[in-house]
């Protein structure tokens, strides 16, 4: 119909993901992070209620430099999916979906992941 | 399956599974970092009380659930020639499957 007026804009340096959609692809990464990581989840929780050796290893895993983190991402990749979740749900209850509001969250979002994770990883 | 989880019925599952999921980590988060336990006895007792092990018992299929509609939905996007969706779609589904099994027996190794 309008094909031929419609303006082909792709320049990419010129194109700005809004904030919103920075944190919602993240959504979408952290999701498959997270998909990816429940072999190890599974392995670890077994392992972990096994047996004292069971145990034992487990804690190797955790406290080891590769584990930790492998821990801080999958952290990182869960607080995001739960943080951009709810603030998602909320969306669906009409709450936040204006402008100023709509992108703080986006914010907090981003920020408060990588934050808490940090500070979880240190913590646990 | 796939009828079933496609378009509200998928939105409505996601949405459910994804307010159990996220109580349920974030009291098992807080759980450990409150109480770390000492021990591997500990650690078995607290996993096997009978609320913590339903409550597991119940995450597991929540986790498949919302990891399936999720995934298959990535898939859907970023997958377009028919051999490899299928292919793709099948992997995963194995893969949640048998990440499902693993945890649902490491749960009745504890009764």
């Amino acid at each position: 119909m309008h094909a031929k007026k419609r303006p082909v804009f792709l320049s990419l340096p010129r194109i700005h993901l809004p904030v919103a959609g920075v944190a919602s692809i993240l959504h979408r990464v952290s999701g498959v992070v997270l998909f990816l990581s429940l072999s190890a989840a599974s392995g670890l929780f077994s392992l972990s209620l096994q047996d004292p050796a069971g145990w034992r290893a487990f804690q190797a895993v955790l406290y080891g430099w590769p584990g930790r983190v492998g821990l801080m991402l999958v952290l990182w990749a869960l607080l995001h999916h739960l943080f951009a979740g709810i603030r998602h749900l909320l969306l669906d209850l009409h709450i936040g979906l204006d402008r100023p509001l709509y992108r703080y969250s986006a914010w907090g979002v981003l920020i408060a992941a990588p934050v808490v994770a940090l500070w979880l990883g240190v913590l646990l | 399956m796939s009828r079933r989880a496609s378009g509200l019925h998928a939105w409505f599952l996601q949405r459910v599974s994804a307010v159990y999921i996220g109580f349920f980590v974030l009291i098992l988060l807080a759980r450990l970092w409150l109480v770390p336990p000492a021990d591997v006895d500990a650690w078995r007792q607290w996993v096997a009380s009978p609320l913590v092990s339903v409550g597991f018992a119940l995450l597991i299929p929540c986790l498949a659930l919302h990891a399936w509609v999720g995934v298959r939905d990535v898939i859907l996007d970023y997958v377009h020639p028919l051999g490899w969706r299928l292919l793709m779609l099948s992997l995963a589904a194995f893969y949640l499957l048998a990440v499902s099994a693993w945890a649902l027996f490491a749960l009745e190794r504890l009764s």
